[in-house]
Formats: structure tokens, sequence, C-alpha cells
């Protein structure tokens, strides 16, 4: 909003704030810098200089075909190869010459609408690009805030659901508060013909974009991609900002991190943190919001849209790894364990929605490769990656002799699931294991790939041997 | 705007075709297209009269003859304002196609180029109503199809001549490239304008949707939105053409 037409006492104190934004600036003059541009979880180097200046931006618009998950592929279209498009960081009053240049190999033409110009389209006017030609419009970034960019080409929501948002920030002239570490994240959701975890390269479906149903929520373009090994680092005691965006392209965020709350938070990504303590903030589609905390102790915080079967069942998870040192008097752990069971373990069984198509027998090796999507999908939540289980809580399946002792024990606890007392390498357990509602066909991909993992040495699960035993 | 999209139709409508089948072509009955984007004043049917249309999009054989005849057409040859300098890309000189190709589309070729290979054969490009019209595209039995193939990047290009012929005995309207049309810019974009103003029809943003006359033609919108964000002199990796024909009483 340009407010120097209001006459209020208040107006004029934001008038002056703004007053450049009335000064006729001899665009010429002004230094010439290249901006530099970072991929997701990284953020450019906080801007230092005190004058605008002239800013130059190359982005290149491309469609590529990449992982959106363990074993699923999507063609992407994207700004920069990525997604989310490279983080954009300029500072108020800068003057910039965007350049948009859209790949020969493109299949369609592309624009760019970013969110911080002032200007017919925010540039969709004049970046809209050809495959193989680029296109070049000028803005001056009037208003500082943390905003999205995305391509408006018609039918916009096809091109923002295929991938093409990122973040630019115009910093305020006086800066942002220096901290430990800045991240980039974005949330984005993405539909597919096959249900999530379908394998295989999966293309876009127009019924459930406009039914604003996406298989997929994920952070940073895809299924782990700030999880595990890709996890945002830090050290306890580092203040921590993260520049969070909804690309969209129609849900909205219920944004949170798991175990830690936000000192204050830039709602919708304006410069004034205006709240202190939140512990979810809403990010709608098409905007963005800057969150601070101070990581006090070290801890594995979880990210999360908090509309919490999207992080379940979607794919909205990420992590932050904190290290340093322990501090008992902010957080204990676990002091006492014990048993508790007033009417006993009732066992759960997660329906079967679909019917599965007719698969044939796979040899060994398909199965342990399929196998280990469908382990990381429906068995790795609770007994690890590595098979290593929790102590206390989820028994081990690297070298279990419960496992290991009889196949068709095993086929039928993934068929039924398993309830009470069961002894793994000497250690009782008294957990519940829901029915996972697996295929016949994924039953055996899963427990061949199970049972000769991490140590483990069997034989091949047929489907067969599955079918006999489901019902029994 | 180049030319009125309409401007012949009415002549003809209906009329058996005395002259005979060209070589190559086959005949379109006249019949009436959906508009996709219409003026106010506009009715909803646009009547397109019976045309020839060639069966498949232009070859690089078919290409190579032409610019045999017509050395002003030969890669390097032509200035930047009918072409721009990746005008036959895929090339490797001005009378050589890219080896095992002969059958593919040719494709990085002008609308100027395309034209006057057109006009070259006694033929001419097809008009967007005509086009849409032959390619059937209303028909929602391949509407799923058209997108997921417009969904994918161009890596690969095949010989003409994929799949079945369409209702009309038509050949590779989609699925194998874009192609060019006589009035490509008649929906003209001027920009992101989400202002409703005039003539100028918005493609961009939720915009898009205005005066579309179905929302959910996802693959229609992409055809119109790729058509305006080229010039006469443009050429891509993907963008090549077939004739048409008016067929004389």
């Amino acid at each position: 909003m340009k407010t120097l037409k209001l006459v209020s006492s208040v107006a004029v104190i934001l008038a002056l704030e703004t007053a450049w934004s009335a000064e006729k600036i001899d665009i010429n003059s002004l230094p010439v810098e290249k901006a530099v541009l970072t991929h997701a979880p990284d953020v450019p180097p906080p801007i230092t200089r005190k004058k605008p200046a002239r800013v130059k931006i190359h982005l290149e618009t491309k469609e590529v075909v990449k992982r959106l998950a363990d074993g699923v592929d999507y063609t992407f279209w994207t700004f920069g190869g990525s997604v989310p498009g490279p983080f954009i960081r300029i500072r108020e009053g800068d003057y910039v010459d965007f350049t948009l240049a859209n790949h020969p190999s493109s299949k369609m033409p592309h624009n760019i609408d970013l969110h911080a110009v002032t200007g017919q389209g925010g540039g969709a006017e004049g970046s809209f690009t050809a495959p193989g030609h680029s296109s070049t419009f000028s803005f001056r970034a009037l208003n500082a805030g943390l905003y999205i960019y995305h391509c408006a080409t018609a039918p916009v929501g096809m091109h923002i659901a295929n991938g093409m948002y990122g973040l630019i920030l115009v910093e305020p002239e006086k800066g942002l508060p220096p901290v430990s570490k800045e991240f980039y994240v974005l949330q984005s959701e993405f539909y597919t013909k096959g249900k999530y975890g379908a394998r295989g390269l999966q293309p876009f479906d127009m019924t459930k974009a406009v039914k604003e149903q996406p298989d997929y929520v994920v952070f940073n373009g895809s299924v782990g991609a700030i999880t595990n090994d890709n996890a945002l680092k830090a050290k306890a005691g580092d203040t921590i900002r993260m520049f969070v965006g909804n690309g969209g392209p129609s849900l909205v965020s219920s944004f949170h991190v798991i175990g830690e709350i936000f000192d204050q938070v830039y709602t919708e990504g304006g410069i004034i943190p205006n709240q202190k303590n939140v512990q979810t903030t809403l990010i709608p589609a098409g905007g963005s919001a800057i969150v601070e905390f101070k990581t006090e102790i070290p801890a594995t915080y979880i990210l999360v849209d908090h509309s919490i079967f999207r992080a379940f069942n979607k794919g909205a998870l990420g992590m932050l790894k904190v290290e340093g040192d322990k501090d008992a008097t902010i957080y204990s752990g676990k002091t006492e364990d014990g048993i508790y069971l007033p009417e006993g373990g009732a066992i759960q069984e997660i329906p079967v929605a679909e019917k599965k198509e007719e698969i044939t027998e796979k040899t060994f090796a398909q199965r342990m490769e399929v196998g280990k999507t469908v382990y990381a999908q429906n068995c790795a939540a609770c007994h690890q990656l590595q098979g290593e289980g929790i102590p206390n809580a989820f028994p081990p399946l690297a070298k279990s002799d419960f496992l290991m002792k009889d196949k068709k024990r095993a086929i039928g606890v993934v068929l039924n699931g398993l309830t009470g007392d069961v002894k793994v390498n000497g250690q009782v357990y008294n957990g519940v294991m829901p029915a996972l509602g697996l295929s016949d066909d994924d039953v055996a991909n899963v427990l061949t790939y199970v049972r000769n993992s991490w140590g483990n040495k069997g034989d091949l699960v047929n489907m067969k041997e599955v079918k006999a035993l489901r019902g029994k | 705007m180049k030319l009125p999209a309409l401007i012949f139709t009415l002549l003809l409508a209906g009329k058996v075709a005395a002259e005979p089948l060209p070589a190559g072509m086959v005949e379109v009955k006249a019949g009436a297209y959906k508009l996709f984007y219409k003026e106010k004043d506009q009715k909803e049917f646009a009547p397109v009269s019976s045309f020839f249309i060639d069966k498949f999009p232009v070859t690089n054989k078919d290409y190579l003859e032409f610019v045999k005849k017509n050395p002003e057409w030969k890669k390097a040859a032509v200035p930047t304002v009918f072409a721009t300098t990746n005008y036959l890309q895929g090339w490797p000189n001005a009378e050589t196609i890219p080896a095992g190709k002969e059958s593919y589309p040719v494709v990085s070729v002008s609308w100027f180029a395309a034209r006057k290979y057109c006009e070259s054969k006694g033929k001419r490009l097809l008009t967007v109503n005509e086009w849409e019209y032959a390619s059937d595209s209303e028909n929602p039995a391949h509407a799923e199809k058209i997108l997921e193939w417009y969904g994918r990047p161009n890596s690969q290009l095949g010989a003409v001549k994929t799949g079945k012929a369409n209702k009309f005995g038509v050949y590779d309207m989609h699925g194998l490239i874009w192609e060019w049309v006589e009035d490509y810019a008649s929906v003209m974009i001027k920009g992101d304008s989400r202002s409703d103003n005039s003539r100028e029809k918005n493609l961009f943003c939720g915009s898009g949707s205005l005066g579309a006359a179905s929302t959910e033609e996802y693959a229609t919108f992409m055809r119109f939105a790729f058509r305006s964000s080229l010039k006469g002199n443009y050429v891509t990796e993907n963008l090549g053409f077939r004739c048409g024909k008016d067929i004389q009483p």
C-alpha cells in the first residue's frame, strides 16, 4: 500500500518510513549487482549495503523429471530446475532487471508473477515467454516483505500444481535482526493419478486438482526433502529464522514445529514481528510467514502441517536436528517406564480401500527393491529405517529371532497384526501392531525385504504363500 | 490480429467437394466448432466449411524438398525477421536431415516459413477454428491423454503416424508436436491484465478462465496459451505444422 496521500499523523510516520518511494531515482546511477540465488533450504546472505542498487536476476524455467517420493517420479515444471524455485533476496528500494529464460526443451510457455512487484500481473505480463526464448522486465521493490512468486500462465492452477513457485524476500531498508541460521522452507501439494506411494512416473490428475484433494503435501518439493540425512541442522543455543512459504496451489498450511514454540512470527510475511509465543501459524496459499525461535536444547524438531493427516499420510514432514548439551532443567526425557493396560490392547485394522490389480510373482531382486519402498512407507516409522526398532516400544527386525524363526508366523503378523507379549531377542515387548491392509504382493515384497536385510538371511516370500494364510 | 478467423467459413458450408482429393490429404466435412474463446457478440458455435487437410504433419523429408526448390528458406539463409537464428536447429546443415529422421515432423520452423511451404504446394495454413475442429479435441474420450502428453517434456520426438487416425482420418493432431495455424495470435494476450477491459483476452492466472467456454478443458487452455506466446519469427523444438486447402466447387 502506498501511504503518501494520507494525511493522518500515523500516515505521516508511515510515509516517512517509505519516503524513498516518492523519490524519483536515477536508475542509471545505481550501482549494478547480480542477485545471489540459492536452492532450498539455503538462504542467500543478508544484504549489507545501505543504498538501493540495480539488481540483475536471471531465472530459467525448465520442465524436468525428478523424485517426488521413494519410487515415485513426477514431471515438475520448475524455476531454476528445482522445486521450490530459488530464493531471491533483494533490498527495499532496489531496481530489479528480471530476465526469465524458458529452456528450449520446454513444452509450455511460462511467465512469472512475483507478489513483490507493483505492476501489471506482478510481472506476468512482461515475462510471458515461449520455449527457447527469454523476456526481461524491470520493477522497483517498493514494499519490503516476504513474497511468493509463481508462474501465471493459463491454466495457472496446473502450472503451480506442477511446481512453479518460490520465495522472494525484499529486505527492509534497515535489514532484519541478525540470527545464527536462516532456512528456506516451502510447502506445496501435488495431485497424481496414482494414490500416495503408487510407484513409477505419476502424471498430474486434473480431477483431483479441481477438487483440491492432493495425494502429496510436502516441504521443499518432495517427500523427505528435509528429513533424516537431509534434515535442517543447528546447534543448541542457535537463533533460527525460517522463511516459510506456501505455494499451494490450494491448501492453507497450519505450520507447526513439534517441540518448539515460535518466539515470534511475522505473520503473512510482513515486516513487523506481530505475535510472540506462537504454536501454529496459518500460512495462506500464495502467502508466507517468517518464524523465529531459539533452540534451547538438542532434539529433532519436526516440521509439520498440523492439518495432521497431511503430515502422517501425505508427506508434510520436515526435521530440524539440533545438537548440543542436554539440559534436564528444561526437558528431562522419559524418566519412568511402566505398563498400563486397563482393557488390554485391541487390534486396529487399516481398511483396504481399493481392489488391487492382478499381479504376477516376482524375482527375489524385484521383491527386494520394491519391498524397500513398502517398508519405508509402512513400517519404518516404528521399526526404523535400519530395522533397529525403538527400545521398550517397538521390537527390532534386524537380527530378530522372532522374525526369522517362523516364516508363516511372520506372514500372519503382517496380515493380521499382533497384540500382547512378544519376546524378541530375549526382550519382552507389549504393544499393538495394526493389520496393515497390504496386498498379497506387497506383503511378499516387504517380508522378502526385511527377512534379507540388516544381517537377516532368509529366502524369497511368494505371493502364493501369503494368499494361503490370508484370513487364517 | 492476423486474419479474422472466420472470413471464408460461410461460403461453402455443406457442399460436396467437387474437387478430387489431393494426395496425402483428407476431407474434413463441414460442421460447427464450439468456440473456446468468444467475443461478446459472437455465437457459441462457429460454422466451419469443408476443407482438405494434410493427413500428417509436414516431415523433414518434405521440408528438405521445399528448401532445395526454395533456397531462400534454407537454414542460415533466412533473415531473422522471418525466423530466429535457431531455425531448423536440429539439422546438421542446410541440406541435411538428422540421420534416420526423414519421417519425423519438421520442427523449429517459423510461421513465415510454414506459410511459405504451404503456399508452394498450392495450400495454406489452417485457421485456429479449422485446426481445433479437425483435431476433435473437445472429445472427452481422449482429453486425459492429451493432458498427459502436455505434461511431459518433449524429450522424445517420433516419426509421424503415431497411433490411430481420428474420426476425420487425420493423424498426430495430439501427442506429437504443437502446430502452427494461420491466425495463431487471434486470441491475443496483452499481458496479465486481471481487469476485464476491452478485447484483451487474458490467459493468465484467474483471469484466464474469463470468457472461456469451459474452464475444465485444460489441454485447450494450454494450446491457446502456447500459441499466444509466439511471434511469427519464433521457432521451438516442438512446433511444426501441416497444411490445409480450400475445396473449389
